[in-house]
């Protein structure tokens, strides 16, 4: 029975690492941080596979996932750590030379709960309910979120403004 | 729309380095359950031998108490006030903000918060061992979108277990409040929450009262609390000679948010007691580590979060009188043992009994996590 488990468990982790480390590496910046987190919610997930096999580990993984990165930064600074942006990112209205790293870095200017909106909305592509079950927020706090952080993050990036009033979060 | 927001998340996303993450974590969850229920067992072992020894020895018993039998260790309180109510027979203390209260000798210590307001993911295992801890995280799984039962199924010993649980609260002192199977008690800025079946409920609920030193010996408040930095002024560690005790004493600083979200005054969040040799050998171990203090790295955090948000003190009672010495351990620099003349460095063997039971931290900065939170497959 418990290889069974164990099978089912690695099984289902194998498939969802790969994901999860990229959306970790948004919300941590550094790879090594993101690794951490991931790791540590399998190890949550798998402590309960007998329990969550048959309801829902991606969802509680997830939140494992978030609510670990908030509690990260509080942890850490109270303030986003400026440390590894650029004082100055050059105005543009093409992104084309924005490198990963860039974009890891302005969304490390982001308050963690505006960082975690967007990348569940626009990474993961969840939908307002799922997200605010997700972070355990009111639907009306992902929306301002949302709001907040697409501005922040288009002044950190230096992108043109008008599309972010265009799109409903859904 | 915002469909460049999308293609910037995924480039910035793309660097991530595949690896895998998976190997051995089934292993390692697996040696955690084993642990936790080694735990109970043993704990369940003890209150046996304990109780079969006093039997035997007509119940007057120190010869019969077990080195490493909390409760037999903290029947006998280091101090206890005037006010301070019966302890029912085999019960422990525990303080936190100045409130003391009785608890079952044979229950563990643990994160009540999980086991509250994460109800739904508690096993069997979780809700037949009774627990005593301090309010801090817990995961955010939606566990209350059961449509809203009364009395909340969070607040029965059926879905929780029996648990007891301090949090800090900015709330005015009122009579004490029941749902389900709970009782609420607010004094002094703290509210005790008191999970379990009758009798014991009200049985333990009789034992809340305030102190200003706990059984332990460990004052409610200490001026580590308001400033962060402060030193000791007493011998060095090192010059500690005929070491009789230790009072350990883990406070959290004023102004701390995590547990609360808001600004508490800071205060004891817990402690215990180490006689004898176990002191002695405490004692030693620290003065045996290296000077310099760390390991810090302070690029980690922001400088007004350097201290981190608790500390325990030592409070040495030796041939020099009492002393004390402050470990560092919660932000991401100044950490290390400092009795005011010298740092040493933090290790995992001079921590590990300040910080068993009541004392376990919940949270710690990476530099000192393999310290503080030693992997159980590690020992």
């Amino acid at each position: 029975m418990s290889q069974c488990m164990e099978g089912e468990f690695v099984a289902w982790a194998t498939v969802r690492q790969g994901a999860w480390l990229r959306s970790a590496l948004l919300l941590t910046g550094d790879q090594a941080s993101a690794e951490d987190l991931v790791q540590d919610a399998l190890l949550k997930v798998a402590e309960r596979w007998s329990r969550l096999r048959d309801e829902a580990p991606d969802a509680y993984a997830r939140r494992i996932i978030y609510n670990g990165a908030m509690s990260r930064f509080r942890r850490h600074s109270r303030e986003p750590a400026h440390a590894v942006v650029p004082e100055v990112i050059a105005t543009a209205t093409t992104d084309d030379w924005l490198s990963g790293a860039d974009i890891r870095a302005a969304l490390q200017r982001l308050t963690t709960k505006q960082r975690a909106v967007l990348v569940l909305r626009y990474y993961e592509d969840l939908s307002e309910r799922q997200i605010a079950e997700a972070l355990g927020v009111t639907a009306g706090t992902v929306k301002s979120q949302a709001h907040a952080g697409l501005r922040r993050l288009r002044e950190e990036l230096a992108l043109e403004q008008d599309s972010l009033d265009g799109e409903e979060i859904r | 729309m915002n469909d460049d927001i999308r293609e910037l998340l995924a480039r910035g996303a793309s660097d991530a380095v595949d690896t895998d993450l998976v190997s051995g974590t089934w292993q390692r969850a697996e040696r955690h359950r084993r642990n936790r229920n080694l735990g109970i067992v043993s704990l369940a072992a003890a209150g046996l031998a304990l109780t079969f020894a006093l039997t035997q020895t007509g119940g007057s018993g120190d010869e019969a108490l077990l080195p490493a039998d909390r409760t037999a260790r903290q029947t006998a309180p280091a101090t206890q006030e005037p006010n301070t109510p019966a302890l029912p027979e085999e019960w422990r203390w525990e303080s936190f903000g100045g409130v003391q209260v009785g608890i079952p000798g044979d229950w563990d210590w643990g994160g009540p918060s999980q086991r509250i307001h994460q109800w739904c993911l508690n096993d069997e295992g979780d809700r037949s061992q009774p627990i005593v801890g301090r309010a801090g995280i817990s995961t955010a799984v939606g566990c209350d979108v059961d449509g809203g039962a009364s009395p909340p199924r969070d607040s029965l010993v059926e879905n929780t277990g029996e648990v007891v649980m301090f949090s800090w609260s900015p709330q005015p002192d009122v009579r004490p409040t029941e749902v389900g199977d709970r009782t609420t008690v607010q004094v002094n800025g703290v509210a005790v929450t008191v999970q379990a079946r009758q009798p014991l409920r009200d049985q333990i609920v009789s034992t809340i009262h305030l102190v200003t030193t706990d059984a332990n010996g460990c004052t409610t408040t200490h001026p580590v609390t308001s400033d962060s930095s402060w030193r000791p002024s007493g011998p060095a560690v090192a010059q500690l000679s005929e070491v009789s005790s230790i009072s350990v004493c883990r406070y959290q600083f004023s102004g701390a948010w995590p547990r609360t979200g808001g600004e508490v005054a800071g205060g004891i969040l817990s402690s215990l007691r180490l006689e004898g040799q176990d002191a002695r050998q405490a004692i030693e171990t620290i003065a045996s580590a290296y000077v310099g203090g760390g390991p810090n790295n302070p690029d980690q955090c922001a400088p007004d979060f350097a201290y981190g948000d608790e500390a325990i003190v030592l409070r040495v009672t030796s041939a020099a009188g009492t002393s004390e010495v402050v470990a560092r351990y919660s932000g991401c620099d100044h950490h290390g043992f400092d009795d005011g003349h010298e740092v040493r460095t933090l290790t995992r063997e001079a921590m590990a009994p300040l910080i068993e039971g009541p004392n376990q931290p919940d949270q710690a900065s990476s530099e000192v996590g393999d310290i503080v939170f030693p992997d159980p497959g590690d020992e």
